[in-house]
């Protein structure tokens, strides 16, 4: 041993700095490798004792709610002391019950939310969304919203959450458990909403929403222009005739994306005005609304209307252009 | 909830080039047409193939020839015919057929004719997962910036199950250099790009698999058809573009796995890749030789550049010079050998040091090598990787600077097995 300190120490210092960090890194090698090795037995083992609680959760579900003879005062206590006394096999359970919840209408979807209850999961995902981390948030707003649990307040913070997983969930929270009024959360956003939540709200009013259609008109004034182009597009999309009056003031509107739903909107509705209203301003339009303008045409126009416009389109312009020709070339065909 | 069924969702058009492809081209497309997603188009390019490729396309698919207008924003070689199939059941197939003009040609070309306002670059013999393209679309619609490009993660497909186009078992590579492969994808996608994108920083979507706004790329002028790096380049040039106009952008990445691609496991064609990889960097490096070290762009001029510069292409190079200088040391007999053995133990443990903690970041996210053996397995390749694999990289690196300089263009040919029939 003072043989190798005497070595060494007769070393040169860049022999004894490249002996350091052969050392250190020899040591991260084999700190690496050991996790590497504990992390696949550790997950080869939890995924293990995932089978096994996901099969006590079944059994116990399945006797609940199936099974006349199940003394379910005590089998909830016993089950709650020997199979939830983890956070994974709160977890696990969890999982089961939204499976059922899913698979289930009727009379075993109510049993489903008294059983999420009797086992005090509630608590413990509400104790998820006042202390945990935000994947976590995300997911017990999920389990709240999937089992209709009516708890606004704990919720609409999380509307204006950083992380978008969060925000999303917050929204599909709101409109699964309304049962009128879905979009009455508008009027606690702040920011503007970006296109992936807004395809999100509106696939969540088409599928998850089982309530009356909404009016979309009343959020026509909201102060984000997101909102008011979605309300817009939505008043197309539900066929709501008696709001034509109201999106029309948007043809003028300063921002051109506005302007260019509204002209959709209006000639998918088959509004016969549209056009003696929109072919006077095609000139100095910009691209993405000119290009609408010419599709509007198509719908609701003559092949005369168009060829007005032929000399109104700067030869810079090669997309209004394309649209002109694909659109002229669709008027000869028919 | 599902928003694969959502009608609200961008449709996109999906632009694969194909050039001697008869092989597989039909059950490429095939996968292809069973892609998850509400609304898309896919658009091959038959880029002047020799053999069989659009007679197969033409008998299998039932074409016609299209009729519908396209406007040639970015100059290509000549559309011979454009074609769309009679059967309803690939009514969003669209098959080009043109002179050959290389990748970036044919992907132009997929640009002027599709009619969807996001692109995604494909290889057509990749396999994507189910719900890759909503993946990826992601970025574009949830990001409060214009997002320009983004791009996912991509595995390897050797030895792999794959069934119906789908990936079914996911194993590890038989072969040694598919292996070594494997540890340099875990270690450029999940500790590289993802770490580039932290900082959107990034250089390159892989042509593999990327997905762009089409009016950026239009604007930006298209694939350069010069370059045989024209992925990398496209989006740096996109990024100068962007800055140029002061306009707020950002390029997306979605850490996830989203496609599958096959790897050369043979050494020559693994030499012909990294060969080209070298040019296709040098030739990129050169064109925006500008923004290297240019405060105005930032990050891209102040890290990403100056990195591409020295850690992707000179590294090599400067590798290189230190194996002639030992071997003239060696040969003068100036070697002091403890010296020369700790400063070998000290980039060899470095090299095993990063490549396990790329492992170490593949088991704790995706883990997808189930098999317990596959992570000993791993951990091998990792430690001969260095002494094995490293040095054929680095002298096909240097090959490639050399053709450079000798004025080589070509890609090369790329000899693959075919994922589908191979795994079947």
């Amino acid at each position: 041993m003072n043989s190798l300190e005497h070595i060494v120490n007769d070393w040169p210092w860049i022999l004894k700095l490249n002996a350091l960090f052969i050392v250190l890194f020899l040591v991260f090698i084999i700190m690496v490798i050991c996790s590497l090795v504990y992390l696949r037995i550790y997950k080869n083992q939890r995924e293990r004792h995932k089978i096994s609680y996901q099969e006590n959760a079944d059994e116990f579900l399945n006797n609940y709610m199936f099974n006349d003879d199940f003394d379910i005062k005590n089998e909830i206590e016993t089950f709650k002391s020997k199979h939830l006394n983890t956070p994974l096999k709160k977890k696990i359970t969890l999982r089961q019950i939204l499976i059922y919840n899913e698979n289930f209408k009727g009379e075993s979807s109510v049993l489903i939310k008294k059983v999420f209850q009797e086992l005090e999961l509630d608590q413990f995902v509400f104790n998820i969304l006042k202390k945990g981390s935000w994947y976590a948030k995300a997911r017990a707003i999920y389990v709240l919203s999937e089992l209709l649990v009516k708890e606004p307040r704990l919720v609409s913070p999380y509307l204006n959450a950083k992380h978008e997983e969060v925000r999303e969930q917050a929204i599909y929270y709101f409109l699964k458990t309304a049962t009128n009024n879905p979009l009455s959360f508008f009027k606690n956003l702040k920011t503007e909403l970006t296109l992936w939540e807004l395809v999100y709200i509106e696939d969540s009013i088409k599928y998850a929403y089982t309530g009356e259609t909404p009016d979309f008109s009343i959020w026509l004034d909201h102060h984000l222009i997101t909102i008011r182009i979605f309300s817009i597009k939505m008043i197309q999309q539900f066929n709501q005739f008696e709001n034509i009056p109201k999106i029309i003031p948007f043809l003028y509107h300063e921002n051109p994306h506005v302007r260019k739903e509204t002209i959709r909107a209006l000639y998918k509705l088959h509004y016969e005005a549209l056009l003696e209203k929109v072919i006077p301003s095609f000139k100095d339009e910009e691209e993405v609304v000119k290009s609408e303008i010419i599709k509007a045409i198509q719908a609701l126009g003559r092949i005369d209307q168009l060829k007005e416009l032929k000399s109104l389109i700067s030869n810079q312009d090669k997309r209004t252009e394309l649209t002109y020709l694909q659109v002229e070339k669709n008027f000869m065909i028919n | 909830m599902a928003l694969l069924q959502s009608t609200s969702l961008p449709s996109i058009s999906i632009l694969a080039p194909a050039f001697n492809e008869e092989a597989n081209i039909v059950e490429n497309i095939r996968s292809l047409l069973t892609i998850n997603y509400p609304s898309y188009e896919i658009v091959i390019i038959n880029d002047g193939s020799k053999d069989e490729t659009l007679n197969r396309l033409i008998k299998s698919f039932h074409l016609v020839e299209d009729d519908a207008l396209h406007y040639n924003f970015i100059p290509t070689k000549e559309i011979k015919k454009v074609y769309k199939s009679k059967s309803k059941s690939f009514k969003n197939l669209k098959i080009i057929d043109k002179e050959n003009g290389g990748k970036a040609d044919a992907l132009n070309t997929g640009i002027n004719v599709c009619k969807h306002g996001i692109i995604c670059s494909i290889d057509v013999d990749c396999v994507l997962e189910s719900d890759a393209l909503l993946k990826l679309i992601k970025p574009f619609l949830n990001n409060k910036k214009k997002v320009i490009a983004s791009g996912g993660v991509i595995r390897i497909a050797n030895s792999c199950i794959i069934e119906d186009g789908k990936v079914i078992e996911v194993k590890l590579p038989n072969k040694f250099v598919a292996r070594a492969q494997v540890i340099e994808y875990f270690r450029a996608f999940l500790m590289g790009r993802m770490a580039w994108s932290r900082m959107d920083g990034l250089l390159l979507i892989s042509g593999a698999f990327g997905m762009f706004d089409k009016n950026t790329v239009m604007e930006a002028g298209g694939y350069n058809t010069n370059t045989v790096g024209e992925d990398m380049e496209l989006l740096v040039r996109m990024r100068k573009m962007m800055r140029a106009r002061n306009e707020a952008y950002t390029v997306g990445f979605i850490p996830d796995p989203l496609c599958w691609t096959e790897v050369p496991q043979d050494w020559k064609v693994l030499h012909r890749q990294r060969n080209r990889w070298t040019r296709g960097t040098a030739e990129t490096l050169w064109l925006h030789k500008a923004m290297i070290f240019n405060p105005e762009y930032k990050v891209l001029g102040m890290l990403s550049t100056p990195y591409w510069l020295f850690f992707e292409w000179l590294a090599p190079l400067i590798e290189f010079i230190g194996i002639i200088f030992f071997i003239v040391l060696l040969c003068l007999g100036q070697i002091e050998w403890l010296f020369a053995l700790s400063f070998f133990l000290v980039s060899y443990c470095f090299g095993i040091l990063y490549s396990v903690t790329a492992l170490l970041f593949e088991e704790y996210s995706f883990q997808q090598y189930k098999k317990t053996n596959y992570i000993y397995k791993l951990i091998i390749t990792a430690c001969l990787e260095p002494v094995l694999y490293h040095p054929f990289i680095l002298w096909a690196c240097l090959k490639g600077n050399i053709d450079l300089f000798r004025g080589r263009k070509s890609w090369g040919i790329m000899n693959r097995t075919g994922l589908r029939n191979a795994a079947k």
